[in-house]
């Protein structure tokens, strides 16, 4: 299965607003998009790298997790295995 | 150690006052179950909390994250501070958390389980534990309303909210606490908790609501399942004085004994013990109770024992005596923190609430239950029974402000 950019932004742009979920911010999501920006913690963060995994059936390694720091960087990871 | 706030939840009502207009009024909280299918069940009612309107006054990652009993607590352990005129959590306080729950959070539970037993180890979500750990409702409050007092959670079946009232109770007098939100929350209406409480054939199969739950009648036909969630704030009365915050009752004594003889029979010797421990605790004795709040399950076995036990508790001098799990069902874990809100305001209003549904005196259970209507009449003292599976028994005693020795 081989995503456009695109396709990837579209379908994680759901994950990433169901994983903020009870977070205030307004921040709009962009490749720039720090998660700290959308008041990620780690659980939020680990939450939605389980449905990263499963919508996009790959696995994520803990220390990829640890250094995941704005939506641009989980895109790029996504489509290299995609 | 005064009472100063209370948040109550159930089908009782949603704030103290709806609680006791209910109460007084003698009106039933049992109906048919709705939001789960009873097709499987010749047991078709509870008390089961009329709509879900509570939840959209919770922050969204409570609500849609974790157990309906967690935002049930958060609920009433939110309006309880607020109802003891604490309205600001912009600063860390310090107040405990103390819970009780008989089943904790079921149905985060069952989705967990669930997802293990449909995936394996890929369905486990990363936030199964936090919301399945079984202290998550002491600790969700804690974090959210921003207490720093211990939080931690009391099981013991159906005495569970009493323990954790009575522990609280013990933990301020010794200035371990200086004041701390206690009481319990449960939702024994998840279907798979409903089906085992069902297979144990404890539950009453009556269909008409209105004679579902009949405690100390001769015809009563076994317990009614409800849901609900109470707490109290509970803090050293100078305290309470220094910001002068509104007194409605105070704690007066906690007993608690174990029956030591079976996992489920009751006995008199624990009970007669914890209300005897209850009363040496507060200094008081038998003659000073005006008004007992019965544990009063409507099981054959629960109410011909404890009958027999405030017999010899309180020999032909009984108080007044009713069983209040008529109007509200049995809400297990938190059922203790429920009745020792009743036997608050039953001191507030000198007002003792109705056993409502009684038609027919037991002469097993010689005991006046105040039937079907609320009697006005003089509570200083009042005693909440609350009698556990796993042969725990939990006595708190309240009463009127003052009346601490």
């Amino acid at each position: 299965m081989s995503l456009s950019r695109d396709e990837i932004h579209g379908r994680l742009r759901a994950l990433v607003e169901h994983a903020k979920k009870g977070s205030t911010s307004a921040a709009p999501i962009t490749d720039q998009t720090a998660f700290a920006e959308l008041q990620f913690d780690s659980l939020a963060l680990m939450e939605l790298a389980y449905d990263v995994e499963e919508t996009f059936q790959l696995t994520i390694a803990d220390e990829e997790l640890a250094d995941l720091k704005t939506v641009g960087q989980l895109v790029d990871l996504i489509e290299a295995r995609s | 150690v005064v009472i100063t706030g209370i948040g109550t939840l159930s089908a009782l009502g949603r704030d103290r006052h709806e609680l006791w207009n209910s109460a007084a009024q003698g009106r039933l909280g049992i109906a048919p179950i709705r939001r789960f299918d009873t097709a499987a069940f010749d047991v078709k009612n509870g008390g089961e909390l009329p709509d879900d309107h509570w939840l959209t006054s919770l922050p969204a990652e409570i609500a849609d994250r974790h157990c309906r009993t967690t935002g049930m607590a958060l609920y009433a352990a939110s309006q309880a501070l607020a109802d003891a005129g604490i309205l600001s959590t912009a600063e860390p306080r310090a107040i405990g958390v103390y819970v009780g729950s008989g089943a904790g959070p079921i149905y985060a539970l069952e989705e967990g389980w669930g997802n293990w037993f449909a995936r394996g180890a890929r369905g486990m979500r990363p936030t199964t534990v936090v919301q399945t750990m079984f202290n998550v409702a002491a600790s969700i409050v804690s974090v959210q309303l921003r207490l720093t007092g211990g939080n931690q959670v009391f099981a013991a079946a159906c005495a569970s909210a009493s323990a954790a009232i009575g522990h609280a109770y013990h933990a301020i007098m010794s200035g371990l606490e200086q004041s701390v939100l206690a009481g319990g929350c449960e939702s024994p209406l998840e279907p798979a908790l409903f089906a085992a409480w069902y297979a144990m054939r404890v539950l009453s199969r009556e269909p008409d609501p209105a004679r579902c739950c009949r405690p100390f009648d001769r015809d009563r036909g076994g317990l009614v399942l409800a849901e609900g969630a109470h707490f109290l704030m509970l803090e050293d009365l100078e305290r309470a004085e220094q910001r002068s915050a509104p007194v409605v009752a105070e704690i007066l004594g906690y007993g608690q004994a174990s029956d030591g003889v079976h996992v489920t029979a009751p006995s008199a010797g624990g009970q007669v013990a914890a209300m005897q421990r209850a009363l040496d605790d507060a200094g008081l004795g038998p003659g000073d109770v005006d008004y007992v709040n019965a544990h009063g399950t409507a099981t054959q076995a629960n109410d011909r024992v404890e009958a027999e036990s405030l017999t010899a508790m309180f020999g032909s001098r009984l108080p007044r005596i009713s069983a209040t799990k008529s109007m509200h069902g049995h809400q297990l874990g938190a059922t203790g923190a429920l009745e020792t809100i009743l036997c608050a305001l039953a001191c507030r209003h000198d007002l003792v609430p109705p056993t409502i549904g009684f038609a027919t005196p037991d002469p097993q259970c010689a005991v006046d239950v105040t039937p079907n209507r609320a009697v006005q009449a003089p509570v200083s003292v009042a005693m909440n029974n609350a009698f556990a599976f796993g042969g725990m028994n939990s006595v708190l005693l309240v009463g009127k402000p003052g009346r601490a020795r």
